[in-house]
């Protein structure tokens, strides 16, 4: 892609915004917070998408996560009864196991890719900007030909999701 | 040349916000103990799975067709959503049987 200072700009700050509303989602009190929190993730992820050349991904990013889940996620958590105190002091001490471990996790994550990133790439080589003049006909056609069989068996999935959701769900007498 | 080494920059910073993200969605589900929570946190890791096939579908130049990240994060995106409904039937089925979110109080085969 060409890189200009903007462009890494509107990167940098579509990522900071990502990451914090990320932490938030982690670590806010109260569990409707953490939903518009995940909201900010969400729609960060979108715009990075839309700057990847990813329209198409964005669009349904927008489309079935911003609109469809975290709606879902608000009902859910206005069906269920109110409980707000995620966090109870017997738990701390294994809190800070979980944020150490994890974070020593994604410290070598991290470290891994950043090292790799001075070496693996060179030999992968970075695609020149890559313009799609027909990207969802080109979609579409991955999915009716290479893809044709998982794409199948997902719509077989997504019903059965869907019948098994509303069968769990169901008022038992 | 100094595109090249933009991109590169552009790449690392991508696939460490990615991680960041992955790690921050572990820490919720393991840290959450209302069971919503710990769904939204697999959204979170879900996401970031989507961020980095989408990456590596990009700035790759062995895959065949750059699109085919794209395809795969669809098939994951559609999963994510189907997934999300069921968790929060199994949620709803779980509140009636209990009556609380809390996944702690979900004990019955504790021994």
């Amino acid at each position: 892609m060409g890189v200009s200072s903007g462009q890494t700009a509107a990167f940098l700050v579509l990522s900071l915004l990502a990451i914090s509303g990320a932490f938030y989602t982690a670590f806010a009190n109260k569990l409707f917070h953490s939903v518009l929190a995940l909201l900010l993730t969400l729609g960060s992820i979108a715009g990075l998408y839309f700057m990847m050349g990813a329209e198409f991904l964005g669009v349904l990013q927008i489309l079935l996560y911003m609109g469809g889940v975290v709606v879902l996620f608000v009902f859910g958590i206005m069906l269920t009864p109110a409980r707000d105190e995620d966090r109870l002091p017997p738990m701390v001490k294994w809190h800070m196991v979980a944020i150490i471990g994890v974070g020593l996790l994604t410290t070598f994550l991290v470290f891994i890719f950043y090292y790799y990133t001075g070496q693996f790439w060179h030999e992968i080589r970075i695609t020149p900007r890559i313009t799609y003049d027909k990207m969802f006909q080109d979609i579409s056609a991955l999915l009716t030909d290479k893809f044709l069989v998982p794409f199948e068996v997902l719509s077989v999935a997504i019903l059965v999701a869907l019948i098994g959701a509303l069968y769990v769900a169901r008022k038992r007498e | 040349m100094s595109r090249a080494r933009g991109s590169n920059v552009v790449l690392s910073v991508l696939l460490i916000v990615s991680t960041l993200i992955f790690g921050l969605g572990i820490l919720a589900v393991v840290t959450r103990r209302n069971a919503i929570g710990m769904l939204l946190g697999i959204e979170l890791m879900l996401n970031s799975v989507n961020l980095n096939l989408v990456i590596f579908g990009r700035f790759s130049e062995r895959i065949a067709d750059p699109l085919e990240g794209q395809v795969y994060a669809l098939f994951i995106m559609a999963l994510a959503v189907a997934e999300a409904a069921v968790g929060l039937a199994l949620i709803l089925a779980l509140v009636r049987k209990f009556g609380s979110v809390d996944a702690d109080a979900a004990g019955t085969l504790k021994g």
